[in-house]
């Protein structure tokens, strides 16, 4: 009966020795790293079904379902962070199983923190946006935002862009050195083609201005 | 459900021996049994949504639900009597109860009472699409369709009359209650998308709280079976008819686009008359 006691507690520590060897915990505390906001990617959203087309490869979209993906990023460290994440994933990597897990890896090393606040998104038409709003016309204020999908927002309501504004520039932890956005058209242009060119400024005075691809928006009845 | 059922009994025994020993009560019973319910409720023309069509939404009648109740009937001094009924209905959640006190006078007796009536707005959102196809229903990157539905509770007190036959193996009880019952106030909202385009919009309902008067008359019939100890074993079979005139006034909130563009407006359906039969079947132990 003793040896049977002993035989089963020595089973149960040796099993969760093993567990803990498999399944490591003992991450380092985050390194915290300031990034700058000196890129933009701007991708084309198709908005008109049910969930956003972020993937669309077309450049011809409902008129009134025009949309953009915005990724603001460090050029430099953004480069450097993809580079040396799976190099840390492998260093981190349970023992036995280091290959199959190069790629899931549980532990944060870094923290990312903007270095500048975005103070201002203005949209250009660059062509004709319609007969009232000619090329070079500001169309911010046909522009709403989605940003953090909470609350209303999970349920598919957009913010202003003022509100948008707002809550990109508050101070928080990212998890790579960038940050996404969309925007969306609350008018549909009028127009064969239209390209529009981007500017976010930041309160250091820099900014970013880019441009979209052009786009053939479809009228209504043509869907 | 059975844990349930038995856990409530419990409860009622508890009470009403204790009731008992205290020389309160002069005798008592308890019932335990199950029930059928069937509601009717004729659709409204209204042109903004109107909760009561999906309330309890059966134009026709049929058992729409199941219910486990127990009850307890006290004999208390000075010709007064209590009944206290405690029920579960397809949720599961013990969300029924009547409380009342009758005084008595010979076979006739006038109620005084409480009770909380469940009932369950059932797939609103068909308000939706049923009415276009042009948008799609609770848009959003992290959602997919949901329901509006929610419990709602017809809550208030009563009074009425009783006649009362009682022989040694055999028990007639006719009640007609009158009552005027509250509803409790809900929340709910859908977001809307249009087809082939950005635009989304919210409409967020605020169901306000509202009276409605109510018609119930009851039949019980009790039969007993054996005598085990100081108990009478019997059964016992019960058949209601409640009648209500209701209707569910709520904030409107219009937002379109954003949430802080938003209009409000207050709105009222009309009444709806509706109908519901109860029928149950159990067992009752009477202590003389």
């Amino acid at each position: 009966m003793f040896r049977k006691t002993i035989f089963i507690i020595t089973t149960v520590l040796a099993l969760k020795l093993l567990v803990s060897c498999i399944f490591r915990c003992d991450c380092d505390d985050p390194e915290e790293i300031e990034f700058a906001l000196n890129t933009s990617h701007i991708s084309l959203i198709d908005n008109a079904g049910y969930y956003p087309d972020y993937h669309t490869t077309s450049d011809t979209v409902s008129s009134r379902a025009i949309g953009f993906d915005i990724t603001l990023s460090d050029s430099i460290i953004t480069g450097q962070y993809f580079t040396a994440l799976p190099t840390k994933c492998e260093q981190t990597a349970p023992i036995f199983i280091k290959g199959a897990y190069a790629w899931s890896c549980d532990c944060v090393f870094w923290e990312f923190k903007a270095k500048q606040k975005i103070k201002a998104i203005r949209m250009i038409a660059l062509t004709d946006f319609n007969q009232d709003l000619p090329a070079q016309s500001d169309i911010s204020h046909l522009l709403v935002g989605r940003v953090d999908q909470s609350g209303f927002e999970a349920h598919g309501m957009y913010k202003t862009l003022e509100k948008t504004i707002e809550y990109l520039s508050e101070e928080r932890i990212y998890s790579s050195p960038e940050y996404s956005f969309e925007l969306y058209l609350t008018e549909a242009p009028v127009t064969d083609s239209i390209r529009f060119e981007l500017t976010f400024e930041f309160d250091d005075n820099s900014f970013i201005t880019d441009t979209t691809q052009m786009i053939y928006p479809l009228p209504m009845f043509e869907l | 459900m059975k844990t349930k059922l038995i856990i409530l009994t419990g409860f009622l025994w508890i009470l009403t021996t204790e009731a008992t020993e205290a020389q309160l009560v002069q005798r008592y019973s308890i019932d335990g049994f199950l029930g059928v319910k069937s509601t009717f409720n004729k659709n409204s023309d209204f042109e903004g949504l109107d909760f009561m069509n999906y309330f309890e939404n059966y134009e026709e009648y049929y058992i729409d639900e199941f219910y486990l109740n127990a009850s307890s009937h006290l004999w208390i001094k000075n010709n007064w009597e209590a009944d206290l009924e405690v029920g579960v209905g397809s949720s599961l959640i013990p969300n029924r109860f009547d409380l009342r006190a009758i005084k008595r006078f010979n076979k006739l007796g006038i109620n005084f009472g409480i009770e909380n009536r469940p009932f369950f707005v059932y797939e609103a959102e068909l308000y939706y699409s049923e009415a276009s196809t042009s948008f799609y229903i609770n848009h959003g990157p992290n959602l997919s369709y949901s329901y509006i539905q929610f419990d709602l509770f017809l809550l208030g007190p009563y009074s009425g009359i009783n006649y009362t036959f009682e022989n040694e193996k055999f028990i007639f009880r006719g009640d007609i209650n009158a009552g005027l019952s509250l509803n409790n106030r809900d929340h709910c909202y859908v977001t809307l998308k249009e087809k082939n385009s950005n635009y989304v919009w919210s409409e967020e309902y605020l169901i306000k709280s509202s009276a409605a008067w109510w018609l119930n008359p009851e039949l019980y019939f009790y039969v007993k079976l054996f005598r085990f100890n100081t108990f009478d074993i019997g059964i016992r079979v019960g058949a209601g008819y409640y009648l209500t005139q209701k209707k569910l006034p709520y904030d409107y909130i219009e937002r379109h686009w954003t949430y802080e563009n938003a209009e409000q407006q207050h709105i009222t359906p009309p009444a709806h008359l509706l109908h519901q039969l109860n029928a149950d079947f159990g067992i009752s132990v009477r202590m003389k």
